[in-house]
């Protein structure tokens, strides 16, 4: 267990000595041999590999790249956010012209207040998860 | 982002992990702005029940799109 662990956050270096240190004890049929074969390093030279053991062999599966789902996501995000910006400072609009008055009954007030502290409660934790 | 900076050794890359959580800091604080400004410029009960369930929606775009990958490693 203590293997599988290491191995999940090992790099190149710390590979090799493990495998080296595998045939010297001749535990496995994998080893040495299908090292080269299984440290493979990506394009961009980044070692982002999970290796664990199954059925006695040796199974290597790269992890996915976090960073363009995040981008892209945070794309989505900026851009729906913008377009109800757009449209809230738009002059034409009459949610412009309803900046300027004053709410026609306290009911208005008392729901902007509701829906401002619960989105403001319910953002409190990713943001705290972000920091 | 503190995270990421006090622990390097636990990432393959301490700058994505912390560009992620700096990504979501920066869309946290946009969509509370926002949020303010269109519901002070809501007229009526349901244009502020609205545009608060739009971004509502929007804010929690990241858990849905997380939920849907559960399963998958990163680096």
């Amino acid at each position: 267990m203590y293997s599988l662990l290491y191995l999940a956050y090992a790099s190149k270096p710390q590979l090799e000595a493990f495998f080296e240190a595998e045939d010297e004890d001749d535990h496995s049929e994998g080893g040495r041999r299908n090292l080269d074969q299984i440290v493979e390093e990506d394009e961009s030279g980044e070692e982002g590999m999970e290796i664990f053991i199954r059925e006695g062999c040796y199974v290597v599966q790269k992890r996915q790249e976090l960073m363009s789902s995040v981008i892209l996501l945070c794309i989505c995000q900026i851009v729906l956010v913008v377009l109800i910006f757009v449209q809230a400072i738009n002059p034409s609009s009459d949610l412009f012209n309803d900046l300027s008055s004053f709410p026609e009954s306290p009911v208005i007030v008392i729901a902007r207040f509701i829906c401002a502290i619960v989105l403001h409660m319910s953002l409190q934790g990713e943001l705290s998860q972000g920091m | 982002m503190k995270y990421a900076l006090n622990h390097p050794y636990k990432f393959v890359s301490w700058q994505v992990a912390f560009t992620t959580g700096f990504l979501q800091v920066i869309m946290v604080l946009l969509v509370e702005g926002i949020n303010f400004v269109v519901i002070q410029a809501s007229a009526s009960v349901l244009d502020v029940v609205m545009n608060f369930l739009a971004l509502a929606v929007i804010a929690d775009f990241d858990n849905l799109f997380y939920s849907s990958l559960i399963g998958e490693k990163y680096k």
